[in-house]
């Protein structure tokens, strides 16, 4: 399981499903708000996604990818030309960012010393947050897409979902969706469902336990709609510093400050096997 | 002795342009080289070729080699006329092994830089391997040289070089990582087989039936013999 190698004729998916409720406008310790550093993290994902696949003869499409956001409303993530569906190859994606930003980054200059170099920096995802947490109906839409690419892609590595939120459902008990979809296969293995909780009113984080005890009862429930630790990923984490991290550990975070969260997407959109 | 055979196959047999790999053989001087492109990275099949080139051309590597060969790299691209992942792609460089050897009257100097693996037969047995001895040492992440001046620092500070004497039934045998991961998983018996190649269609076939089997990683596969 979760040994397909990925290719351009077997390629492997992304989706991010992101909670913009308005609790999502509070403040984090970077001063930024939760949407806004989610978001964030979610723009330099998604450029890591497409460069890693850049080539000096284009784009290779390795990866789908999309985003579900929810709150006021639950659909694409995406503006433009990528929000009339869910998931798009990494080619499409990386021709319809929202914006290029200019910046400048300072780099070495090979003879020891620094040198300015203007940067693209593309934007997909802008921040927002109003509205409920309609977390059902966005693991409801989430399933939709995932059953249509795992049947239009019977062999491929799975698709890896990972869901970001700061709060509980306001439609309903969202496991039983959440379980179905962690259900959904390739031949190469169950979809993967990561759950990541972010938090600004301190406690104590629990990130990729390997037990819910501890944890409050909303925790439990995100912690048993997270799949286990893939193997290939366990060594991904130690090297991180997650030295705990085993095959008994879920891909789960609880009460995450925002290092977590870099981390989480890190190791969680970590694919072996490409070539 | 002097080049006996040289074969590469591609992840995909169908797709040969897409092969990482390069070899560069100069029997008159007696230097060989083999490169591997690291797959993620932007240009890698182009710096595989510089570098086999360039070791070819001069089989000693010091700062002022690296720099020529990292300006002929830069010199093939234009990075003001990139779309944007192609110039932060490029920012990130490419990277690639380098295994050279030169043939000294004494014996042969090695280099070996990443994962790529010389192979010293006497017809019986493997009498010597370089840099790698273990099959699981394959599974870690070497250091590769880069075109990004300063990631190579840590190559030029080191010696990733040995020597080897020769005699009359010597046999080397230069190869990328994985059927260099191959072989040391079973080097008895696959040296046999390595032995036994006439063609560079036995050479794809062993590479088939081996990816086939799960033995052989399926990656860019290159052997050089040398006898």
């Amino acid at each position: 399981m979760y040994t397909a190698e990925i290719s351009r004729t077997s390629p492997s998916a992304f989706l991010f499903i992101i909670d913009q409720s308005g609790s999502m406008d509070e403040r984090m310790e970077t001063e930024q708000t939760k949407a806004q550093f989610v978001a964030d993290v979610l723009n330099k994902t998604l450029y890591q996604l497409v460069i890693r696949c850049t080539r000096a003869d284009g784009v290779r499409n390795y990866f789908d990818a999309g985003v579900i956001a929810y709150g006021a409303s639950v659909k694409s993530g995406f503006a433009g030309a990528l929000s009339g569906k869910i998931l798009h190859p990494l080619s499409d994606i990386e021709a319809n960012p929202l914006r290029i930003e200019e910046r400048v980054k300072r780099v070495p200059d090979g003879a020891g010393g620094l040198v300015d170099q203007p940067t693209k920096f593309p934007v997909w995802f802008d921040p927002t947050s109003s509205g409920g947490t309609p977390m059902t109906a966005a693991m409801r839409t989430a399933a939709e897409a995932i059953v249509e690419w795992c049947d239009a892609h019977p062999s491929s590595y799975p698709p890896t979902i990972i869901h970001v939120t700061d709060g509980a459902s306001t439609d309903g008990d969202p496991s039983p969706v959440a379980d179905a979809l962690k259900q959904m296969s390739t031949s190469d293995g169950e979809c993967l469902l990561f759950n990541l909780h972010i938090s600004t009113s301190g406690g104590q984080p629990a990130v990729f336990p390997s037990s819910d005890s501890g944890l409050d009862e909303y925790g439990r429930l995100l912690f048993s709609m997270s799949s286990a630790f893939p193997g290939h990923l366990v060594q991904v984490a130690r090297d991180k510093g997650y030295d705990s991290v085993g095959s008994e550990s879920r891909f789960f975070g609880y009460k995450a400050g925002y290092e977590a969260i870099v981390d989480f997407f890190d190791i969680g959109t970590r694919a072996s096997n490409l070539r | 002795m002097r080049n006996l055979a040289r074969w590469t196959v591609g992840k995909q047999v169908a797709e040969p342009h897409l092969n990482e790999d390069a070899i560069a053989c100069a029997n008159v001087k007696g230097v060989y080289a083999v490169s591997d492109g690291a797959s993620e990275s932007f240009a890698s099949r182009r710096w595989a070729r510089i570098l086999v080139a360039r070791y070819r051309q001069r089989p000693v590597i010091d700062e002022a080699w690296l720099a020529h060969a990292i300006d002929t790299y830069h010199a093939g691209f234009d990075r003001a006329a990139m779309s944007w992942s192609a110039q932060a792609s490029f920012d990130r460089g490419s990277f690639a092994t380098l295994l050279g050897l030169r043939l000294r009257s004494d014996g042969v100097s090695i280099l070996g830089i990443g994962d790529s693996l010389a192979v010293l037969d006497d017809g019986n047995e493997i009498r010597a391997t370089f840099p790698y001895t273990e099959p699981h040492q394959f599974r870690t992440n070497p250091l590769l040289l880069s075109t990004i001046h300063d990631r190579n620092a840590a190559i030029l500070n080191a010696d990733f070089t040995t020597h080897w004497s020769l005699d009359g039934t010597s046999t080397l045998f230069c190869m990328t990582d994985a059927i260099g991961a191959w072989l040391l998983a079973d080097r008895s018996n696959r040296i046999a087989r390595l032995r036994a190649l006439r063609t560079g269609g036995d050479f794809v076939a062993l590479v088939e039936e081996a990816r086939a089997d799960g033995t052989m990683r399926r990656d860019d596969t290159t052997l050089l013999v040398i006898g």
